[in-house]
């Protein structure tokens, strides 16, 4: 029997702020000692109350604008309420019925669109602590650091049906936040959660199966695997003609699978009704244009330009549109060259020679490209390569040369002798080097091999330093043949 | 005894010492609290030391802040930096503020004295003070009384003498009923205008800190010392300016709400006082409209719903961790449940299981959104009110103190206490409640509450307090 799985995702992603969602508190460092970024408000005292962080709220519009959502003009803070140590005014405030945006979509590679069902600014809880290290502890100790963290809630409509789905859309999600500038998403520091919404039904089956939740998913790897495991679990329960029981759980990383947490029954109450202590969030016009000014084109739509703008192959446009700083140095290429021919070379630099240094030197993403070679530059020594004055080999070479070097190509092309020889009597002295160097492979090539030039062109080359114009070697040898 | 202003005169013209004035407060608690207990802690060593600061600050030459010579109490919901506050709960016992609430640093600022906390009902709720977890406060008046609540410390405080102005909070009437039973001047200022930064949180959208006084002009003083927007907190008013310029008490129009005289329970001296203050009023020059106010009799039951739904949601955080009272168990369940079942006073969990239940799935849209909309109906209906009438005149309560154990076991009678001052909350408009009259058999005092629009504050005082003088 075929089955068809339902999955939906949660997404809980830390805004990146300099302060908490509601109080002046500053983002703790993530050493930060425990219970060393906190005040009255974001501790719960009495008498407290909340003022809503203006930073916060102007990411999480660009997040939604991102994810391409209505944004709610007037939405409305809730509170959720439940008793919990690591929850101190044992409520969260959080959006319910009012969500800050709603109906927006992510599109993964291969074009299916997952719909997102509403975007939602909350706070985050504390973090309770059972171990200290190693060492297991018969009390639990709670670190209100994080208590009151801006956290943004994104929620996906059930349209994922594989584990692999779901991963896609893990990956895009965080591209387009990090691409916002909303959140690093590294899910090692916590800067991303996600609770995995599951059930299955027969293939073809309209019906929904009992809906399964899974908590605490701390990579997206955990993800896959847990719904992996999870599909794997209820399929063998309805082949028993056992009932899925709808309850919530936890993906237990060694055992790899997920054990129940708690039952339907067992389900809170969380009892929502609007925060008075805030007014409803009234977003202005100018703000919602602000953040579509930031945000600008996304890095889908950009890879869907240059491969229909400019033939780039999926994976040139994917790898100049995802990290800002590479696609604004790519952009600035754009934006300075209008040949084609001179606009393939500098692309097929970047994808080698630039990236190569950029994973040589580890160069972070927030490091200025621009420094070490600047974009003309760059078209510079592309131009140089297509008008045929330096061979391929020399433009890579030139590259290392002006690395970090404030020699423009030309005078390096001089300097360093790596201009193309067009000179054919010096040439046909290297070619006829080549020739008796390499008798055998002369031999195929007069046969009619024509692979069989490749090691006297490469004789000539080396032989020449890279000068001679392979073009022109390629004419002489098939004079002499 | 002497009013706050004239206190703050007599300093300026260097004719009494802060100290002096302090240190005849003190003694006049030391004397006659024991038999009141308006106060759950007196700031003794603080008042003086603030006391003595001031003096060395006007004898160095320097300008005091325009408070100096002013003696305040405050409620035991008010915080105040390194001060025990308690809220008259045993679940808040032996906590110690770690912060000034706005209302409290304002004060200090302009070098106001702050001399004790007062009793109250526990968390705000109840009208008699007879839910503190603490005290019994008796009503200064006739001490077999009750002196009114939640705010009755405070009002006690003030009619006996031990402060000059006293700050409550005013939830559903928390201010105004109280300074009716003990014969003095009560405001619950509008909705945003003092900040709640600081207040213990009873019901959120509701509760408003405000001063209560012997006469009008040290209302007013006590009003102008607390008010004004405070980014702290978000629903209070970044407009600062007052609406309503007062003139004249001739010529304006008060408004009286058709067959109030009609309404169970309302005492026969009460309503005769009532048509007394009518005509007097109407014989300065004002003209007295009869209005219908249809919400009015929904008032009550939306505001138990809406105010125990905030109530249950403020009052979770109290769980026997993090401050007061904390006794160990065996599991979290039971810690949670042995510390809110032991610290929190009956009326209080009634109001915390009604509000639990209000905005439980299922039962959501038939109280919480109900009675929100009962809120909604009545906001507009004393709009319109307001489009033709520059105030409203009630009783401020049904009937003039009780007393102790009177209505203790009955709390529907207990709640219908504050029916008239209810609509003023739930519309988030500013009311006062001033003396006027007296019950015949023990004579004790009646209260008349005078409503206004938003942001008529300063206009709502001075009228009252014109038309007082004229009685």
């Amino acid at each position: 029997m075929d089955f068809e799985s339902v999955i939906g995702l949660e997404i809980h992603v830390q805004i990146k702020s300099k302060s908490k969602m509601f109080c002046s508190c500053p983002s703790p460092a993530d050493d930060a000692p425990a219970n060393t970024a906190i005040c009255p408000i974001c501790t719960g005292q009495p008498g407290a109350l909340p003022a809503l962080n203006g930073y916060a709220v102007f990411s999480a519009i660009k997040a939604a604008l991102a994810l391409k959502c209505e944004i709610r003009k007037e939405s409305v803070f809730a509170r959720k309420n439940y008793f919990y140590p690591d929850l101190p005014k044992a409520y969260q405030i959080s959006q319910y019925d009012k969500p800050l945006a709603e109906n927006g979509k992510v599109e993964l590679p291969s074009g299916k669109f997952i719909r997102v069902k509403r975007a939602h600014l909350e706070e985050d809880a504390a973090k309770s602590l059972h171990a200290l290290g190693s060492q297991e502890l018969d009390h639990t100790l709670v670190d209100f650091n994080r208590c009151g963290m801006p956290l943004l809630e994104i929620v996906s409509e059930p349209d994922i049906r594989t584990s692999q789905e779901a991963y896609e859309y893990l990956t895009e999600l965080k591209k387009i936040l990090r691409w916002a500038d909303v959140s690093e998403c590294d899910m090692e520091k916590g800067h991303l959660r996600c609770d995995v919404n599951i059930s299955i039904r027969p293939m073809g089956d309209k019906n929904l199966g009992k809906k399964v939740e899974i908590k605490n998913l701390n990579s997206f790897k955990a993800a896959k695997d847990a719904i992996e495991s999870e599909i794997k679990r209820q399929k063998e329960l309805f082949l028993k003609g056992e009932e899925i029981a709808q309850d919530t759980r936890l993906w237990n990383e060694k055992l790899q699978q997920t054990i129940s947490m708690r039952s339907k029954e067992m389900a809170h109450d969380y009892r929502y009704f609007p925060e008075p202590d805030l007014p409803p969030l009234i977003l202005k016009d100018e703000e919602i244009e602000k953040a579509k000014k930031e945000i600008g084109e996304l890095p889908v739509e950009k890879a869907k330009r240059y491969i229909s703008e400019f033939s780039l192959t999926q994976k040139e446009a994917a790898a100049l549109s995802e990290n800002k700083h590479i696609n604004s140095y790519f952009e600035n290429i754009l934006s300075l060259n209008k040949n084609k021919e001179v606009l393939r070379q500098a692309v097929n630099l970047i994808m080698t020679q630039l990236f190569a240094k950029i994973n040589e030197l580890k160069i972070k993403e927030n490091e200025i490209i621009e420094k070490s070679i600047t974009a003309q530059n760059l078209l510079q020594i592309a131009e140089l390569s297509v008008k045929g004055e330096i061979s391929s080999a020399a433009a890579k070479k030139l590259f290392e040369i002006c690395w970090d070097n404030s020699l423009s190509p030309a005078k390096a092309v001089e300097i360093h002798g790596l201009k193309q020889s067009g000179d054919i009597g010096e040439i046909e002295e290297w070619v006829k080097e080549a020739v008796s160097a390499n008798p055998e492979a002369f031999t195929d090539f007069k046969n009619g091999n024509e692979k069989a030039s490749g090691p006297i062109v490469g004789f000539v080359m080396k032989k020449s330093k890279g000068k001679a114009n392979p073009k022109i070697v390629g004419e002489i040898l098939k004079k002499i043949r | 005894m002497e009013t706050a202003i004239k206190s703050i005169e007599a300093v300026k013209s260097g004719k009494k010492s802060v100290s002096q004035i302090t240190k005849d407060f003190l003694k006049k608690i030391k004397e006659e609290d024991s038999k009141i207990n308006s106060f759950l802690e007196v700031f003794e060593e603080s008042a003086l030391k603030k006391a003595e600061e001031i003096d060395a600050k006007i004898s160095s030459g320097k300008t005091p802040g325009e408070l100096a010579g002013a003696v305040f109490a405050i409620k035991d919901n008010m915080l105040y930096e390194g001060k025990e506050i308690t809220c008259a709960s045993k679940i808040l016992k032996g906590h110690i503020s770690s912060y000034n609430s706005t209302a409290v640093s304002k004060l200090l600022e302009k070098d106001a004295v702050i001399i004790g906390r007062t009793n109250m009902d526990e968390f705000a709720m109840g009208s008699s003070c007879e839910n503190s977890a603490y005290l019994k406060t008796a009503n200064p008046i006739d001490t077999q009384f009750v002196p009114g609540g939640s705010s009755g410390g405070s009002a006690a405080a003030v009619k006996a003498g031990f402060c000059h102005i006293a700050y409550g909070s005013d939830t559903g009437g928390s201010i105004r009923q109280p300074a009716s039973f003990c014969g003095i001047w009560g405001m619950k200022p509008t909705y945003g205008r003092v900040s709640r930064y600081g207040l213990v949180a009873f019901a959120s959208s509701l509760d408003q800190i405000g001063p209560m006084a012997n006469s009008w002009e040290d209302l007013l003083l006590g009003y102008k010392a607390v008010k004004g927007y405070d980014e702290k907190d978000s629903t209070s008013i970044k407009d600062i300016t007052e609406k309503g310029e007062f003139n004249s008490v001739k010529g304006l129009k008060i408004a009286v709400i058709k067959n109030l005289e009609k309404l169970e329970g309302l005492e026969s001296d009460l309503a005769e006082t009532s048509s007394n203050l009518l005509s007097k009023i109407s014989s300065m020059g004002a003209k007295i409209i009869e209005v219908d106010f249809k919400s009015f009799k929904y008032a009550l039951p939306a505001y138990y719903i809406l105010a125990s739904s905030e109530a249950s949601s403020n009052l979770a955080r109290f769980d026997g961790f993090r401050y007061g009272l904390s006794l160990e168990a065996p599991n979290l369940t039971k810690a949670y449940m042995k510390n809110r079942g032991e610290g929190f006073g009956s009326e209080v969990k009634r109001r915390i299981l009604l509000g639990t239940h209000s905005l439980s799935s299922g039962y959501y849209d038939a109280y919480y959104l109900k009675a929100q909309k009962v809120r909604n109906f009545i906001r507009k209906e004393l709009e319109e009110v307001f489009s033709q009438a520059d105030l409203i005149l009630t009783p401020s309560s049904p009937s003039a103190a009780f007393k102790f154990g009177e209505k203790i076991n009955d709390p529907l009678s207990m709640y219908l206490s504050d029916i008239f001052t209810i609509p003023v909350n739930l519309a988030g408009i500013c009311a006062l409640s001033f003396p006027f009259g007296t019950r015949k058999k023990d004579n004790m005092p009646y209260g008349f509450q005078l409503m206004a629009s938003h942001m008529k504050d300063e206009f709502l005082i001075k009228t009252a307090g014109e038309i007082s003088c004229a009685l």
